[in-house]
């Protein structure tokens, strides 16, 4: 499969990196902003002052706004991450340099009155709450917090309710004048139009933006042996997550990562280990899966499963035995033949997905990794199996490994325990 | 424009080619006109778990995941109230081979005792997250609420009681009965000529056997208002309103969608003014518009704080009559709902292969066919007179639901006033 974007970095060193798809009725912006949760002032920052920019601007008061995007026809959500806010629009196709226009304006006009702001905390506080109910979204949120204490990688984006209501007016525009002057920029956007057509509109409504991209790296906290977070809920099955710090997207590992994740069980793979394991071999579980999120010069690969609460021990136990096995015992070669297959033809699919490939082009220029798809996947073919043991052994470390349990969990010391029997 | 080539077979057997040129994957769907509306209440619950069964592969191939793998195809399945449909995404150069094995896995399924047993503590599984994700749950009592004494009512994961009483000879004939290839249709959206599949279908045998397992359908006759209340200690109340359609006609469907997009799905809705512009009662809102054979649903789920439980709902009931009683005063509202209902329908349809074959086999066990471009100008055309007098059944009393679930004050939901 052949996928090569156009990258230009147009005016002001705003980057765009384009991608024509005839077929498409609709075309996907992502408007990437280099600042993320990692440099909040206070917890939830980034996340209120992305928030804020779907909710007026400095011309386009609330109502007007959403009015707006729904003449466009286009769905826009307004998100943070550790490491950047986004902006992200999906339109039909004929609409697109509207909408790059209209996101433009989001961008470079928020508006923070005192009112709205207050509403727009409730509404953060809400997804904070939200977040923490959920089985599934908690285990991964709780995994950053488990195997990042103390570090603001491991503060929820949302921040947390208390953080929240400490967020003025003030702050927020502070941090959003800072952003605009010092953090990079990146624009992805794929829809049926040629490259060349999308770049120029990019090009049109951004031009007057100053930007001084730079990078920050990010700091490490004090690690402490297998941190176990144990978290009490009223709910009828017990998550745990196990989380391990990696390395980032441009480093050599990320492709062997990549791999392991895939060999565990990423998303949608339902021949992972760990899901053969736990799911199809015991019924222990509906869901035991991994989710890789790498940033720019660090990460987290996260495994997580849902049990019944008396089953958490076993269902660790094992899964703690499988992850380890990485660094013990290669995988066989006809093994990771089929996971570099595997992950071609995985993420194939999920580029010809319009706002998720905008989205993957747009993180990865900023993030440092590859966009053009033969060399990603010459990088995948090029994993070994000693490659997959080696970053295995590089990264299965006590001061590296940590552990959330949110539930019904058992006592800190037998899942301390657990953790060290397993993984030392 | 998309070019749809139909072909049907001498049994009832439904083939949809939709042409995507120069797309390399390709999106293939099997579907069944089966799910929570063709079991009886003891067995609640068992099209789902026969769905997660037809995973495990028949007597000669055991391991479908690995079969799959081999010709690079990305697989799932869905079951809802009235289908299940059996999906892959795969390169275009392997489609034949991937709808060969989702025919053959689906004809000639082993549905072994061992695994059947093994199973149930996976299905438990999934039934526990949907008791503990408040949203989930909220849209399980919803479905039972609203269509009460028609088959819609289901919550297609059964419950921990008939999930634990399904047999294993239940699953059998359920199986038998009901996978037939008369009531099937399948729907591939790629770079693909028609000719090549039909000989792919023709080449199992079993997928050319006449014979039929015909589902009955019978109107639906609203018994709302209902209000449910589920209590929960969450710190935050779910709370999900319904409104059900009297059919599933284009102009109707139409209708629905617009009301979604009026009323919650769009950013400048009626909902999203009131529940988060204007008020601090909730972060998003989540909507969902189907339109089924007999009857359509439009929900509108979301989160708040205890304390604001009676407010909110005193908004909505407020805000359902006023859409009612003052129709006419929303045709402002109109176009904005419409470009956003047209726009979030485009795009839709332009999300991975997977999502837009398994929407073609909706459309087409639902409606006997289907077309984007139909679709698209249902929406446009619509005219205001018609939708006004569509809102004003479809927002009757008798046809509301409302369900709360969580820390819910006494008296809360007494604040609902048709």
């Amino acid at each position: 499969m052949v996928l090569i974007p156009s990258i230009e970095e147009v005016s002001k060193g705003v980057k765009v990196v384009a991608l024509s798809r005839k077929f498409l009725r609709s075309a996907s912006v992502a408007l990437l902003i280099g600042r993320g949760s990692y440099e909040d002032p206070v917890d939830g920052c980034a996340c209120l002052t992305n928030r804020m920019r779907l909710r007026l601007t400095s011309r386009l008061r609330p109502l007007q706004l959403q009015a707006t995007m729904d003449r466009l026809g286009a769905t826009v959500e307004a998100t943070a991450q550790r490491d950047f806010m986004l902006l992200r629009a999906q339109v039909p196709s004929k609409r697109v340099a509207e909408c790059l226009r209209f996101l433009a304006e989001l961008f470079t006009s928020p508006s923070f009155p005192v009112s709205e702001v207050a509403k727009e905390k409730t509404s953060q506080k809400l997804e904070y709450e939200k977040t923490r109910q959920d089985p599934m979204l908690a285990s991964i949120s709780n995994a950053w917090e488990a195997t990042f204490p103390k570090n603001p990688l491991g503060h929820p984006v949302t921040g947390y309710p208390r953080t929240i209501e400490k967020l003025t007016p003030q702050i927020l525009q502070k941090f959003d004048a800072e952003t605009r002057e010092k953090a990079k920029l990146v624009i992805g956007i794929v829809g049926p139009q040629p490259e060349s057509e999308l770049i120029h509109h990019a090009d049109s409504f951004f031009e007057k933006i100053k930007i001084a991209p730079r990078v920050e790296r990010y700091k490490m906290g004090p690690s402490r042996d297998f941190n176990v977070l144990r978290r009490q809920l009223k709910v009828k099955q017990t998550t745990f997550s196990v989380g391990i710090i990696t390395s980032g997207v441009s480093s050599p590992e990320y492709p062997a990562l990549l791999l392991i994740g895939d060999y565990l069980g990423s998303e949608r793979n339902y021949t992972g280990v760990l899901f053969k394991e736990l799911r199809e071999k015991r019924g222990l579980t509906y869901f035991a899966s991994t989710s890789l999120s790498a940033l720019r010069d660090c990460g987290l690969l996260a495994a997580f499963a849902g049990v019944k609460h008396e089953k958490v021990l076993e269902a660790l136990s094992l899964m703690l035995k499988i992850i380890v096995e990485l660094r013990d015992k290669p995988v066989p070669e006809k093994k990771v033949r089929q996971l570099r297959i595997f992950h071609r033809q995985v993420m194939g699919i999920t580029l010809e997905v319009p706002y998720q490939a905008a989205t993957w082009l747009a993180s990865n220029v900023f993030r440092g990794g590859k966009v053009d798809f033969e060399s990603y996947i010459s990088d995948i073919n090029a994993v070994t199996p000693e490659a997959i043991r080696n970053t295995a052994k590089q990264f299965l470390t006590s001061s590296r490994i940590a552990l959330s349990v949110a539930g019904n969990p058992p006592d800190n010391k037998e899942l301390a325990n657990i953790m060290k029997e397993k993984v030392q | 424009m998309t070019a749809v080539e139909t072909y049907k077979f001498s049994n009832g057997l439904k083939l949809i080619v939709e042409k995507l040129p120069k797309c390399k994957s390709t999106g293939i769907a099997v579907g069944f006109p089966v799910g929570g509306r063709t079991e009886n209440a003891k067995v609640s619950g068992i099209s789902h778990y026969l769905e997660h069964m037809i995973f495990k592969g028949t007597k000669t191939v055991k391991n479908t995941d690995a079969a799959f793998k081999q010709v690079g195809a990305n697989v799932n399945a869905d079951t809802e109230v009235d289908s299940t449909v059996y999906v892959a995404e795969c390169p275009k150069e392997n489609a034949l081979k991937t709808l060969g094995l989702w025919l053959q896995f689906l004809s000639e399924a082993s549905i072994d005792h061992e695994e059947f047993e093994r199973e149930r503590g996976v299905i438990l599984s999934e039934y526990f997250i949907t008791e503990d994700n408040p949203d989930i749950l909220v849209e399980k009592n919803i479905w039972l609420s609203l269509f009460k004494g028609h088959p819609l009512a289901s919550t297609v994961i059964g419950t921990e009681d008939t999930i634990k009483a399904i047999s294993h000879s239940d699953m059998l004939n359920y199986f038998r009965f009901w996978y037939h290839p008369s009531n099937a249709v399948i729907w591939v959206s790629g770079d693909l000529t028609i000719d090549r599949l039909i000989n792919v279908v023709e080449q199992q045998r079993d997928w050319t056997r006449q014979g039929a397992a015909t589902v009955s359908y019978r109107t639906f006759k609203p018994k709302g208002p209902a209000t449910i209340v589920l209590h929960r200690k969450n710190k935050l109340v779910q709370i999900g309103l319904a409104l059900s359609s009297p059919s599933h006609s284009d102009q109707e469907r139409a209708s629905l969608q617009i009301l979604g997009s009026m009323l919650s799905s769009g950013q400048s809705s009626i909902l999203r003014r009131k529940l988060i512009l204007e008020g601090e009662f909730t972060d998003r809102l989540r909507t969902v518009a189907s339109s089924f054979r007999e009857s359509g649903i439009l929900l509108a789920s979301f989160a708040v704080q205890p304390s604001k439980v009676r407010k909110v709902v005193a908004i909505l009931s407020e805000t359902v009559r006023d859409l009612r009683e003052n129709t006419v005063r929303f045709k402002e509202n109109f176009e904005n709902a419409r470009s956003h209902a047209v726009g979030s329908f485009s795009t839709e349809i332009d999300v991975r292969m997977m999502w837009r074959a398994i929407q073609g086999a909706w459309e087409t066990l639902r409606r006997d066919h289907c077309s984007w471009d139909e679709l698209i100008s249902s929406l446009d055309s619509l005219s205001f007179e018609q939708f006004k007098d569509n809102v004003v059944e479809i927002t009757q009393p008798e046809r509301m639901t409302l369900v709360l679930a969580g820390n819910v004050k006494r008296g809360a939901a007494t604040a609902a006033h048709w």
